[in-house]
């Protein structure tokens, strides 16, 4: 057995008084300590369980949005972050490569990838199995195995 | 580049090499310290560009934001100290806790984090050095479009009840962007925004100052998502780069070295299916390396090192030779005593000589003979190696078989057994003869052909190579064929797989059909054509995997002659160059750099990647987003506006934020817009004319202007309509402005 090294005592009393630690980068820069006389000392952030995500941000959104519509009261052209997102497109999808980026006129019934030509057709063929797969999920277009 | 030039003769043309620099942060920003001279007297307005990078932020006489950095805290607890630590924007030192730590008030496209936006503050008006027990200037402050009330809501908390501003005014960047580049006259500011964000890009439109609020549109698609989009392009391209692209490098490369294609991208790329305009577009983005330092030997080093090996050799010759000697002398001693012993044969009884040999180990005369004569011709071999002759061919004497002719009512009990014995030698060695005959005709019908073949080449060196050539393509052509079949048996839905199940479906089968021949006669036949066996073949799969060797050693032996008689016909032509051959398209797209060349195994070959990545605002799904792209969102708003508004909206497509900077995206712009406008309509595309501060400049000269009072949402206003509300004004956001959206 490895003899116990007797140095548990310096390190559980840290020397914290000034100038004996050596201060790192990150403390000699962190503006915790500075003061804020600008700042009204009895305001506290409100913890408020509610609204603290992105996703219920946005329900409380949409939950504006319903009542709005209900009630009928407000102005109906005023947009929400919601209703001002773009529709989808109408105009028809050009289709590119998923290896090259060039025009694909044709897609690999197995891999379902797009490809330019012959010699990508290969290439496609010679790719570790996955890869196919990540290809797919750039144009969103695998499918989730949950 | 020394060896660029150098190798810029093989080839015609060679892309660039940028070296990758991505450039510090910005350095140490100290506090102001003449806040109450020059901003205290006059309340000064503070103008805050909060953006989901960059955080900037100043005072609005000044010309320029006195803060730009990343809009990120990083809150945690030293470790080792145990200490509270608080940082933020470009003083995040770059370590590992402070990066694992890193947070931006922003989630995406929305602002959410209170937290992060008390530090954003606190830090910032420490910075510009407030001293005062309240922050008594008016805020001016960049809010997403169509800003979700809940942000609204904590910011404004934040400000009046933390700080306790007299006042605010929220807007969207882009309006205050245009506003920085419109003429003085800005009262009668027209035009479209084009706001390329952080996480989306917005849209809308302004008309006569008054932004039209329900016309804006959005797209989920954002500088963030193009960096990340040209990331996974590279890590597909290049699988086993040597180091990890950051997410920071990328961002430096997309700025860099994409651009936007200034017209149709499918035109462009058809145009680049040639390998040497693909080559021509491509930017190489060299990363830092260490270059291994191969040792050069000197001469003298190389030629000691082979003395070292020709004197091992030497040595390990001289213990051979040394070994074979000592067996020859221990042969020699051996058979002389064997001679000895022989000698006694004759001075003994035959019965005492028997049993002196069994006592040397031997059982019959015979076999003692055959150990001498063995020791002898070993002898004289080992002599002969010696002596550095070569060995001649052992002539097999031709061995007798006296007691086959005789009859065997002739022989005794031992000599018909010494008779079956003999026989079965005789059967032994007439087969050896036969097959040394056949061996011979062999050979000697081999040197034939190849004489006839010779004289053949000779004759008519033409026909003769391409009777082989075509027997060459025949080979090449079947291997391919097995490939294919083989790589049709894995799929399952093939013609191959599916006749193959057939097969052994009906091979499991009680009453087999199928063949017309055995359903004729009910009695089970199969075996009675061999041809039933291939059945076997079939249903294995693999077949034939011995006639591929066969096959491979036949091209081999095709492409030797053709090689070393055949001028035409050199290595490239051979079946392995054929198959590793890449296309010259493929090559140019993402060439496999040569083993040593380290520096090439650093390097990233963007092409394609450069217009792919920066189209995707205006086809959005090459990303998967599933959305009209800019130009067809535009094109959508100025539809639903008259002509005379139309006209005027189209003279000003302003366009900012940090992706506009790339190249090609005014033209782009005309290019998709002019589609949907009439013949000559005066369409100006007009890009900020500093994509990064004019928002904040925008800002600042508004903050100048007489009008300012009109737009602020004041403190009485706060405590009168909550925290959600603001008043209305003309370029500000609809939601949750008093008066409009109530």
């Amino acid at each position: 057995m490895a003899p116990k090294r007797p140095t548990r005592k310096t390190q559980a009393f840290p020397d914290t008084s000034e100038g004996n630690v050596e201060q790192t980068e990150a403390e000699r820069l962190s503006f915790l300590h500075l003061p804020r006389p600008f700042k009204n000392p009895r305001y506290t952030r409100p913890q408020s369980k509610k609204l603290r995500s992105t996703k219920q941000i946005l329900a409380a959104e949409r939950e504006r949005e319903r009542l709005r519509r209900e009630t009928g009261t407000a102005n109906k052209e005023a947009p929400t972050y919601i209703t001002i997102e773009a529709a989808p497109s109408l105009l028809p999808q050009k289709r590119y490569c998923d290896i090259t980026g060039l025009e694909a006129p044709y897609t690999d019934p197995q891999s379902k990838l797009r490809y330019h030509n012959k010699a990508v057709y290969e290439f496609i063929k010679s790719l570790p199995p996955g890869t196919s797969h990540e290809c797919l999920a750039i144009r969103g277009q695998h499918s989730v195995i949950r | 580049m020394t060896d660029a030039g150098a190798s810029g003769s093989a080839s015609p043309f060679e892309p660039p090499v940028i070296p990758l620099s991505v450039p510090p942060s910005t350095p140490y920003i100290p506090v102001l310290t003449n806040y109450r001279e020059v901003y205290y007297p006059d309340r000064v307005p503070i103008v805050i560009d909060n953006g989901a990078t960059n955080f900037r932020a100043g005072f609005g006489t000044d010309k320029d934001p006195y803060i730009v950095v990343d809009n990120l805290m990083s809150k945690y607890r030293d470790r080792k100290t145990n200490t509270p630590v608080l940082l933020f924007g470009n003083e995040l030192v770059d370590d590992a806790t402070t990066r694992s730590n890193a947070k931006s008030p922003f989630d995406g496209d929305i602002c959410v984090n209170p937290e992060g936006m008390e530090t954003a503050f606190d830090w910032t008006f420490i910075k510009l050095g407030i001293d005062d027990e309240k922050v008594d200037h008016t805020v001016l402050m960049t809010e997403r479009i169509a800003s979700p009330l809940a942000s609204r809501a904590f910011i404004s908390e934040l400000l009046f009840e933390a700080y306790d501003v007299p006042s605010v005014l929220y807007g969207p960047d882009g309006y205050f962007s245009m506003y920085a580049n419109a003429p003085p006259s800005s009262s009668s500011m027209d035009g479209v925004v084009v706001s390329f964000n952080t996480q989306s890009t917005s849209m809308w439109p302004v008309l006569g100052g008054e932004a039209q609020m329900n016309q804006a549109k959005r797209i989920p698609f954002g500088g963030t998502q193009a960096i990340d989009l040209l990331l996974k392009f590279v890590q597909l391209k290049y699988p086993s780069f040597p180091t990890r692209v950051t997410s920071a490098q990328a961002a430096w490369i997309f700025q860099t070295c994409c651009e936007f294609t200034p017209g149709s991208l499918i035109e462009k790329v058809r145009e680049l299916t040639d390998p040497l305009k693909l080559k021509q577009i491509t930017k190489i983005v060299q990363f830092p390396f260490v270059a291994v330092a191969v040792q050069q030997l000197t001469e003298e080093e190389l030629e000691r090192q082979a003395e070292k090996r020709r004197e091992a050799g030497r040595r390990l010759q001289e213990t051979s030779a040394r070994i074979r000697l000592e067996k020859l002398v221990e042969k020699e001693n051996n058979l002389e005593y064997y001679t000895n012993l022989r000698d006694w044969r004759n001075r003994e009884k035959r019965s005492s000589w028997l049993a002196r040999l069994e006592d040397h180990g031997f059982e019959t005369e015979a076999e003692f003979e055959s150990t001498i004569r063995k020791l002898e011709t070993s002898i004289t071999a080992a002599r002969r190696k010696e002596a550095g002759l070569e060995e001649p061919p052992a002539e097999e004497a031709i061995p007798t078989f006296p007691l086959l002719d005789r009859p065997d009512a002739d022989l005794t009990e031992e000599e018909l057994k010494e008779k079956r014995k003999q026989r079965l030698m005789k059967a032994g060695y007439d087969a050896r003869m036969r097959a040394r005959a056949e061996k011979e005709r062999e050979g000697e019908r081999k040197r034939q052909a190849e004489k006839e073949e010779e004289e053949e080449r000779e004759r008519d060196l033409k026909g003769w190579s391409d009777k082989l050539k075509r027997e060459h393509e025949a080979v090449m052509d079947k291997i391919k064929d097995r490939k294919r079949k083989q790589a049709a048996l894995s799929d399952r839905k093939s013609m191959a797989a599916q006749q193959r199940m057939r097969s052994i479906a009906n091979l499991a089968a009680d009453t087999p059909t199928g063949n017309k021949r055995r359903k004729r006669n009910q009695e089970d036949m199969f075996g009675a054509d061999d041809e039933d066996w291939a059945i076997y073949r079939k249903v294995h799969g693999a077949e034939e995997d011995d006639d591929e060797e066969e096959d491979f050693a036949r091209l081999e032996s095709i492409e030797n002659k053709l090689l070393a008689y055949d001028p035409g016909f050199d290595i490239s032509l051979t079946f392995a160059a054929r198959e590793s051959q890449r296309s010259a398209l493929l090559n140019a797209f993402r060439p496999i750099p040569a083993e040593n060349n380290v520096a090439a195994s650093y390097q990233l070959w963007l092409n394609t990647e450069r217009i792919r990545v920066p189209e995707t605002w205006f086809n959005p799904s090459i990303a998967g987003v599933d959305c009209a792209g800019v130009g067809e969102v535009l094109t959508g708003i100025l539809r639903s506006f008259g002509e005379a508004e139309r006209d005027r909206l189209i003279q000003n497509i302003h366009v900012t934020g940090g992706p506009s900077q790339l190249p090609g995206l005014p033209e782009r712009l005309h290019y998709e817009l002019a589609q949907s406008l009439p013949f000559g309509a005066r369409l100006a595309i007009r890009p900020a004319k500093d994509a990064r501060l004019d928002a904040w400049r925008g800002m600042a000269q508004f903050s100048r202007t007489e009008g300012l009072q009109e737009c602020l949402t004041t403190r009485e206003m706060y405590n009168e309509w909550g925290a959600e509300r603001m008043k209305a004004w003309r370029g500000g956001n609809w939601t949750g402005a008093v008066g409009i959206d109530d």
